[in-house]
């Protein structure tokens, strides 16, 4: 009504309209003509359907518009986008919207799956449409599964009983669907363009180190290492973690215990914290540090593991005794954080039977510096003997052999092994003088969808000639 | 320490911005597009080499199907070079400029007691001849297999890395270097004034005659990812740009500098090689430095502060040449670290022209390594800080577009060193990724390396065979 109208009497206006009575063929209903405009349930449970729809593709940046009259059977379409740049994607999928109520079961429905039928009529249009179509089954007020038309009805006895099976777990319709949803309908140009946040965690290859509180430095009695050597064996010990340098003997040691007086003069003993050597950057006294770490090292480890000074690899020995050459041997060592046996040493058979070498599980151990710690590097790699010692010279083709046989996966079990071997506690008659932490990790936001890769991929192999890029000059 | 990924960086193509260089060239055509371009070209070979090269250039110019695989995004067509192509540019082979080298010639190259430098000089001579007629954009030289079946082995590089162990220490005179084929002919043929491209007989049709003790038999690409290879590279030396690297407009304008060492093929001194990207145009160009010392105790050489200043003073004023105007920035890729007098020269010449933003990196090498316990390595693009001024880059990794790993076991970071920089080390590190992929020579973008120390360890390879002194061409294109 205007605004500047009064009225200067009450009026009350109706707005129903008088009842008449209907004349339906042969029956009069009067209670029917005189029922209001009424939303059905149905219909109110259809638009909640799609609200679901729509906050649902929203959620996974894609774009819903739906369908105005519907009596085709498309509701609407979704458009996707990239999830992180909001590129378009130019991929668009047709949409058939299925409300169902929260309080009814669903067709055989289980705690992971339910079963889905389909009219002979639509399923008909749907397979001829040139755009992939999906029957998205909207359940208010949070649940929804999608059904991909094409492949879901791909098996000639699903097409023929019209009746596909849902898994709830892989076709739920959420967010975290995009993934498997642009990778079923984008070509792979486009699949693969799509960045997506993946959270995941990864180790370095670092075990912190953990030093012992003093380092010694003393003027060596004797002129040669070797003769030092010679003294601490006579006494009983072969330990070997010291070093020589100009005249002065560096080591993690007490110098003013044992046989060690008898081999440095106890009055130039010196006593150092070494925190103080390791913070050192003095070039020179680094150099000294690390040289003394590797001793250590070599010595804390020296009865499992060998040190071969050509390459600067460790590796694990053979057993002791020299081998003939004949023997069919292998050595398990457990790790010592999961029990689990690691091989270590093995026999290398070229093929028919006939064994031409052992191989040796090995590694390249480098201390490095990083910010004001000190850490071990593994890198791990394999050496090939002839008896236990001597390279062998099928060495080379060995490791080439190796490198392209592992995988990533495989590599890091390696370096898992070799770093719960340096971490493990020393047997009673041992002396060690590192100790070592467990390897830092880091989370990202990216990651690596293996299985499907796995499953779509080929292994590359050493003929794609992938990792050498030749032929143009 | 913390790590973190750095997604893919596109690159900007004719019609738009891609990840993939393959996929942009064929969707987006290069960055330079001009439909009815030609590229002229004599051929130099054997009668049955040129021939083999003739008819593979004929089918490949008309497209090669992608090698059947369910890696469709590792593994693409080649859509063929013509003006119908992406490439809008059509191939023509001019029959006046090609050469035919003789049996006879070409055996007494094989038996002569250096057969790379006697090949060597018998394409560059034949060559020299074919220019009498006329000048194309570049020559293209099918490589004999009897030749390469002598001349190729695995050999020991002549570039000193930082603790390379497997190059021969300064001043052993025992280090008998060989000639490399290819880094020799394209050392002669400077003077030509021509680029070069090379091509193997696998490549184009013929196989190699393998020596009885080949170890390691030669790994190629793909032929549909070696026409990409080869067609780009002619491409880029006939003038064009494929593709560049995405600038914000609000990126200062700068000058990308690699800087390499090599020792002469003589073994007498060592000398420094510099390479330079101008990215606007993707341009490069070379410069020479002079000699170089050598630490008695390590092996590594630095440039001192004149040299060093006087090297960088000349790549900016080669810069300027091109832009005519100098520029903002100064983005300095070395593969050993800056000692004092070095830091001293560059940071001086970049004072005498005024330029305020410079950044000196150096780009090792590391023993650490990052990884994931699933089957596929880490993702190029991982990055790993591990001081305020170090960074652990992985160049080649898990690639998303690929959905594989297109590499052998692990792959291995590269070491970033800001040694001095202005510009803060995640910037830099994503800077240098968007670098791994300005290689006109490998189409496949995950390289290694970026591409300013690339660019500045190929010019020594070849600049090594050439005497001080002697005039050198400035173009990069006569050095890919």
């Amino acid at each position: 009504m205007p605004a500047n109208l009064s009225l200067p009497t009450l009026t009350v206006v109706s707005l129903v309209s008088d009842p008449k009575p209907i004349r339906k063929r042969g029956r009069a209903s009067p209670v029917e003509s005189s029922r209001p405009k009424t939303l059905t349930r149905q219909a109110r449970s259809a638009q909640l359907g799609v609200n679901l729809i729509e906050r649902i593709a929203t959620e996974m940046r894609a774009k819903w518009t739906p369908m105005t009259s519907n009596d085709v059977g498309i509701d609407g379409y979704i458009e996707f986008f990239d999830p992180t740049s909001g590129h378009s994607l130019g991929l668009t999928v047709a949409v058939q919207a299925k409300a169902w109520d929260a309080q009814r079961r669903l067709p055989a429905e289980t705690s992971s799956s339910f079963a889905w039928t389909v009219r002979e009529r639509d399923l008909a249009y749907w397979l001829g449409n040139n755009l992939p179509v999906f029957i998205i089954v909207a359940r208010p007020p949070n649940e929804a599964y999608w059904i991909p038309v094409r492949q879901a009805f791909a098996d000639p006895a699903v097409r023929k009983a019209r009746r596909v099976a849902v898994d709830k777990v892989g076709q739920r319709f959420s967010a975290e669907a995009l993934p498997a949803i642009v990778g079923l309908v984008a070509p792979p140009a486009k699949r693969a363009l799509i960045t997506i946040a993946r959270p995941e965690q990864l180790v370095a290859n670092l075990l912190p180190v953990e030093l012992p509180a003093q380092v010694m430095v003393a003027d060596a009695l004797v002129p040669d290492a070797r003769d030092i050597s010679a003294d601490l064996r006579a006494a009983g010990s072969g330990d070997r973690s010291w070093i020589l340098h100009e005249r002065r003997v560096l080591t993690f040691h007490d110098l003013r215990a044992g046989t060690w007086p008898t081999i440095v003069d106890p009055g130039t003993v010196e006593e150092f914290d070494s925190a103080e050597w390791a913070a050192s950057t003095d070039p020179d006294r680094a150099r000294l540090f690390t040289w003394l770490l590797n001793s250590a090292l070599r010595q804390q480890i020296g009865r499992e593991v060998a040190f071969r000074k050509s390459g600067r690899v460790y590796y694990f020995r053979g057993g002791g005794r020299a081998l003939t050459g004949t023997e069919r041997l292998d050595w398990k060592i457990a790790d010592p954080a999961t029990g689990r046996k690691h091989t270590v040493f093995s026999s290398w058979w070229a093929k028919a039977g006939h064994r031409i070498a052992y191989k040796h599980l090995a590694a390249e151990l480098a201390f490095q510096r990083v910010d004001d710690t000190w850490h071990l590097a593994i890198n791990p790699t394999y050496v090939y003997t002839s008896n236990g010692w001597n390279p062998s010279c099928f060495e080379s083709a060995g490791v080439t052999g190796m490198k392209e046989l592992q995988r990533n996966d495989a590599v890091w079990r390696d370096v898992r092994f070799w770093a719960n071997f340096l971490r493990r506690q020393p047997d009673f008659d041992e002396v060690h003088f590192l100790g070592f932490g467990s390897p830092p990790t880091f989370d990202v936001d990216r990651g690596v969808d293996d299985e499907a890769w796995l499953s779509r991929g080929e292994a590359i192999g050493p003929d794609d000639g992938l990792w050498t890029q030749e032929g143009v000059a | 320490m913390r790590a973190w990924v750095v997604d893919e960086p596109e690159l900007e193509f004719g019609l738009g911005r891609h990840l993939d260089i393959r996929h942009g060239i064929a969707e987006l055509r290069p960055l330079d597009f001009r439909q009815g371009r030609e590229v002229t070209v004599g051929i130099v070979g054997t009668a049955e080499s040129t021939a083999a090269l003739g008819s593979w250039l004929e089918s490949a110019t008309h497209g090669l199907p992608a090698k059947g695989s369910r890696l469709p995004n590792l593994f693409p067509d080649f859509p063929g070079f013509s003006t119908d192509s992406p490439f809008g540019t059509s191939l023509a082979v001019d029959p006046r400029r090609s050469v035919e080298l003789t049996a006879r010639q070409l055996d007494r190259a094989i038996e002569a007691a250096d057969p790379a430098r006697a090949g060597g000089d018998l394409f560059v001579d034949a060559i020299t001849q074919a220019l009498d007629k006329g000048r194309p954009d570049a020559f293209i030289c099918a490589l004999p297999p009897e030749l390469l079946a002598v001349t190729d082995e695995p050999d020991p590089t002549a570039l000193l890395e930082e603790g390379d162990p497997s190059g021969p220490a300064a001043g052993d005179p025992t280090a008998i270097e060989r000639t490399d084929l290819r880094d020799y002919m394209k050392a002669v043929a400077l003077a030509c004034g021509v680029p070069l491209q090379l091509i193997r007989p696998e490549t184009y049709g013929l196989g190699v005659r393998k020596r009885k003790k080949a170890e390691h038999p030669r790994r190629l690409q793909d032929p549909a990812t070696r026409a990409w290879n080869f067609f780009v590279a002619l491409y880029y030396k006939a003038g064009g740009t494929p593709w560049r690297m995405v600038r914000a407009e609000s990126d200062l304008a700068t000058c990308y500098v690699g800087v390499a060492f090599f020792r002469s093929a003589d073994a007498e001194t060592v000398q420094t090689a510099m390479a330079q990207v101008f990215n606007e145009r993707g341009q490069g160009v070379v410069v020479r430095g002079g000699p170089v010392r050598m630490e008695k105790d390590d092996r590594v050489p630095h440039l001192d502060a004149e040299g060093a200043g006087h090297l960088l003073a000349t790549a900016l004023s080669r810069y300027r040449d091109e832009h005519l105007t100098l520029p903002a920035r100064i983005v300095l890729h070395k593969s050993s670290f800056h000692d004092p007098a070095e830091l001293a020269g560059f940071q001086r010449a970049a004072d005498d022209a005024g330029i305020g933003v410079v950044d000196l990196l150096s780009v090792g090498s590391s023993p650490a390594r990052l990884f994931r316990t699933q089957p596929y390595p880490v993702l190029r693009g991982t990055t790993l800080q591990l001081t305020e001024d170090q960074a652990l880059m992985y160049t080649r990794g898990s690639v998303q577009f690929f959905e594989t790993y297109p590499g052998m076991y692990v792959p291995h970071p590269v070491l970033l060193r800001a040694d001095r920089a202005h510009t803060p080390l995640d910037a830099l590190a994503r800077e240098m990724l968007g670098l791994t992929k300005m290689n006109w020579n490998n189409t496949q973008f995950d390289g290694a390396k970026p591409i300013t120390l690339r660019a500045a360890q190929e010019v020594g390879r070849i600049l090594r065979y050439v005497p001080a002194g002697l005039p050198i061409q400035s173009n990069y294109a006569f050095y890919m």
